[in-house]
């Protein structure tokens, strides 16, 4: 096992050399990071926080990759694979464990290289994102058959995207605003972020009806690709800090500003269709086919992936040992990489030693997936910042009953 | 340090907890619910123009048609006897004499004849060397010309026989009996008047036959070839047994090259070869007597229609598969004197014929039992799916009756090829289901077990057990009807008379991981 521990641990460290790199630190946290970001990853989170801070991000040494579902767990996939066998309570539990559709998430992100001085600083980080969703009635057809007459699928339950860019970042923070002196000091900072597309899938349309009934069985699957790479965007990103009373740091970001990538290097559209009208056992014979099957693509004309606006709003308190922090982030439309479900996350950080840290996170469950939990440890000195954490979806720990984890590295030197 | 190595093993302590079993594909039990059929079976497809046709009114109709003919007439025969022997000849005188021509049988008189065979013998004795040349002519002989038919002396003894074929005896159309010859002899020689030059003898002994002829006929008869005198019924599905036929007809068509008129003597038999019953009914007219024939002409054929109705009625209710015209011939009518009659020797009297029973009927409480099941031969490999995956099904029917018939269908299914309905150790599963005819549906439209647009509704179940039968080798199948409706049923053969069926098999089977290859 201690091989397997090793190995994995090598690939984390790999992977984001085929992959990309941002920052790790934030999954130790499950997310609850606002206020807890500085130097770089500032950039990213809260743009005020940029603070006379010097600090190096080489690349691929800040990664996070997560991976995620809302319904399986590696103990229910053993449960199936022992038992050879479905049985009516297990489709049941299979069923009551989607909430309308079986959704996959993945993601990665990994810092391709950063640096802040003063009260700026400049990165970039390559992001990888992707979503399926399969509509529940495909499995209630699977696992049940077609006992109703009539099934309906749309893009809303089921459709497939992802989105691959690599940033180039710069950010400026720090700045107060001219406030009484009655009011706490209330920080700005901005970010700008180039944006370079790799890749983007996205469903653009998805359509399905099956009936089959005494008027014969009919089925029409529509479904529509639009695959494209080579992209270039901006987003921005505005954030305020405070620190309203002692230890206590409150902020606000908004985040995707103008966002949005144009593709223009290369761009389908990918059509897929599978027709069958009134068909019956009896019309068939070797000469003809169940379904019509037809499948084409076309040039699709130059668009643009919006990146909806997302504000988040976090707060932490620091003690000598011990600090808590609570995030809630609200996308304003949903996309790869936002949602319109908003989430909270608590985040913790232990230290009895200075130079050796735990982290704690905490993200109660929503209608886009199961609650997580995280932990990591540190290992820090003045100058170098080192951390390892794991994420567990649907589960306090990594274990089988997981129905996701993420894993997280991260290095910084500071100056 | 400690702390951390802790942590580090509490970690490795997670992540080894994560055993992954092998991926199989498991077993689970689904539903099919399949589309099998949705067709509509129309009356007017039974309609074959052979055996089952429509009528003007639409009535689906059966039907058995055929046709006899006669032989050819063949040569009229004149048997005659005449004979003149010894006639003397005198020189300068010519001798003409009458012999009488009549039929030895008494069965013939000629009024035109072409003949095709016939001989005239003449024997010229003791005839004066001066005799240089005699001629004999007989008027009612002619050449085809016109010209008379005359033989000449030349010194030859002995019987001498002159063919008479084709030439012609009396005239045509001319309706006058040629009962007589008339002979004419012409001498030629150096000697005087008055002496005598010999004798001379001639005879026609032989009967003349005539290829064609016009006169009177008597006692002549036609038969008909009993070869061709059957109409074989099929009934679509067997169901002879279990109506009865309230109306039928016989239509007989015949085509009459004769010149004379006839008499049309015969009977219908009607058999069932099932029940071996036999019925029988003379062809006679409203007052008994044979059906008279019309003559044809020398242009061409006479036509004459006969039409039975209610007595073939009588014999439809039996339901024969056979009907046949039993000793079947025609009588020539000899007609009067004034009036002859006229024939060739390849003439023929042919006739058609059509019985036609519409589907009128009288329904009666009658299984329709084929004589053997059916053996439902499924491959090994359809068995073997069905053994391994099927698990129990529900066949669902929606029937839209549109024709006056209602029936129940029970459907016996065994392993053995002994599968007796009325013994229920010989038959594993029976199922069974009433189809209602559309004047039930048309009085209940209500009813449950009709849907609003008057579909009948049938759920048909099979149970894994039952199911597992369908995997034997030796599978058959035992179907019976009865007929549910009573009184006088006419079935139409209309596009709006049908039977349409929607299907659907409502079937559970188990997904397995070998399913996808055997498939």
């Amino acid at each position: 096992m201690g091989r397997h521990l090793i190995l994995g641990l090598i690939l984390l460290l790999a992977l984001p050399l085929v992959a990309g790199n941002s920052a790790g630190l934030p999954i130790f946290f499950a997310d609850s990071y606002m206020m807890r970001a500085r130097g770089v990853e500032a950039n990213y989170w809260n743009p005020a926080l940029l603070n006379r801070m010097g600090e190096l991000w080489l690349p691929a040494l800040n990664t996070g990759i997560s991976i995620n579902n809302n319904a399986l767990d590696l103990k229910y996939y053993n449960h199936i694979m022992d038992n050879k066998e479905i049985t009516e309570s297990d489709k049941v539990e299979l069923l009551s464990r989607m909430s309308g559709s079986l959704k996959f998430n993945a993601k990665v992100e990994s810092s391709i290289v950063g640096f802040c001085m003063r009260d700026a600083s400049l990165s970039s980080s390559l992001h990888l994102f992707g979503k399926a969703k399969l509509s529940q009635r495909y499995l209630d057809l699977l696992l049940y058959g077609n006992e109703e007459e009539h099934y309906e699928f749309s893009k809303k339950d089921t459709n497939v995207e992802s989105l691959g860019y690599i940033d180039l970042t710069v950010g400026m923070g720090d700045i107060r605003l001219p406030l009484p002196e009655s009011i706490p000091d209330i920080r700005f900072g901005w970010s700008g972020s180039l944006l370079f597309g790799v890749e983007e899938l996205d469903t653009a349309h998805y359509s399905g009806i099956f009936t089959s009934n005494y008027d014969g069985l009919s089925l029409k699957q529509d479904i529509t690709l639009r695959a494209s790479a080579g992209g270039l965007g901006f987003k921005g990103m505005i954030g305020l800090a405070s620190e309203p009373i002692e230890n206590l740091h409150a902020g606000i970001t908004l985040d995707n500003i103008l966002g949005g990538i144009r593709w223009g290097l290369m761009r389908e559209n990918l059509h897929y269709s599978i027709s069958a009208e009134n068909v019956y056992i009896s019309d068939l014979d070797d000469d003809n086919d169940l379904f019509e099957v037809d499948e084409w693509d076309e040039q699709a004309d130059p668009f643009t992936t919006k990146l909806p606006m997302e504000m988040r709003m976090g707060v932490l308190y620091r003690l000598k040992m011990v600090d808590l922090s609570m995030d809630y982030v609200q996308g304003f439309g949903d996309s790869v990489v936002t949602s319109k479900v908003g989430r909270i996350s608590f985040g913790s950080e232990f230290s009895p030693l200075y130079a050796l840290p735990l982290y704690f996170g905490f993200s109660p469950g929503n209608s886009d997936g199961p609650y997580q939990a995280a932990f990591g440890i540190g290992l820090r000195t003045r100058v170098i910042a080192l951390g390892l954490g794991v994420q567990s979806f649907g589960s306090l720990f990594p274990s089988s009953k997981s129905k996701g984890i993420a894993t997280a590295l991260s290095l910084r030197i500071k100056y | 340090m400690e702390r951390l190595v802790m942590m580090l093993i509490l970690i490795a302590g997670l992540l080894a907890s994560c055993n992954i079993s092998k991926p199989v594909l498991p077993e689970w039990d689904v539903t099919l619910n399949i589309p099998l059929i949705n067709r509509s079976f129309f009356v007017s497809d039974l309609v074959d123009s052979v055996n089952i046709i429509t009528d003007d009114n639409d009535i689906l109709t059966i039907t058995g048609s055929g046709s006899m003919e006669s032989p050819p007439f063949g040569l009229v025969r004149l048997s005659t006897n005449i004979t003149a022997n010894n006639i003397p000849l005198v020189s300068g005188i010519n001798a003409d004499m009458t012999l009488p021509l009549f039929d030895s049988a008494g069965e013939t008189d000629v009024s035109y004849g072409e003949i095709a065979t016939g001989v005239l013998k003449t024997m010229f004795a003791d005839i004066a060397p001066e005799v240089t040349l005699i001629e004999l002519s007989i008027e009612e002989f002619r050449f085809p010309n016109g010209e008379s038919f005359s033989i000449s002396y030349h010194g030859e003894s002995g019987w001498q026989e002159h063919s008479l074929a084709s030439l012609r005896i009396g005239t045509i159309d001319s309706g006058v009996i040629v009962d007589s010859l008339h002979l004419s002899v012409r001498i030629f020689s150096s000697l005087p008047d008055k002496v005598s030059v010999g004798n001379m003898s001639l005879g026609i002994t032989e009967p003349l036959c005539f290829r064609v002829f016009q006169g009177h006929l008597r006692e002549r008869t036609v038969w008909l070839d009993e070869d061709s005198t059957f109409i074989d019924i099929e009934y679509p599905f067997g169901i002879e047994d279990a109506i009865r036929l309230q109306e039928a007809s016989l239509k007989i068509y015949i085509t009459n090259e004769l010149g004379f008129h006839c008499t049309f003597h015969g009977s219908v038999l009607a058999e069932n070869s099932r029940t071996g019953e036999k019925l029988s009914m003379p062809i006679l007219d409203e007052n008994d007597n044979p059906y008279t024939i019309n003559p044809g002409t020398m242009a061409g054929p006479s036509f004459t229609e006969l039409i039975f109705e209610d007595n073939i009625s009588q014999l439809f209710q039996i339901m024969p598969d056979k009907i046949s015209l039993q000793d079947a011939y025609f009588t020539l009518c000899c007609g009067t004197e004034e009036e002859v009659g006229s024939v060739r020797d390849t003439d023929t009297i042919s006739l058609r014929y059509q019985a036609d029973a519409p589907f009128i009927f009288e329904l009666y409480e009658s299984t329709i039992v084929p004589d053997k099941p059916m053996e439902l031969k499924l491959t090994d490999e359809q068995r073997d799916l069905i053994r391994t995956y099927a698990n129990d099904a529900l066949l669902g029917l929606m029937i839209k009756n549109k024709i006056p018939l209602g029936f129940t269908a029970n459907l016996y299914f065994g392993d053995t090829d002994t599968i007796d309905h009325e013994d229920s150790s010989t038959y594993l599963i029976h199922k069974s289901l009433t189809l209602r005819s559309n004047k039930w549906v048309e009085e209940n439209p209500t009813h449950p077990d009709l849907t609003q647009d008057g579909y009948q509704l049938f759920n048909l179940s099979l149970s894994h057990a039952e199911m597992e039968l369908f995997s034997d080798a030796n599978l058959h199948l035992l179907w019976t009807f009865n007929f549910n409706n009573s009184g006088i049923i006419t079935v139409t053969a209309s596009p709006a008379d049908y039977i349409h069926i929607k299907s659907m098999m409502r079937l559970n089977v188990r997904i397995k991981e070998d399913m996808w290859d055997d498939i």
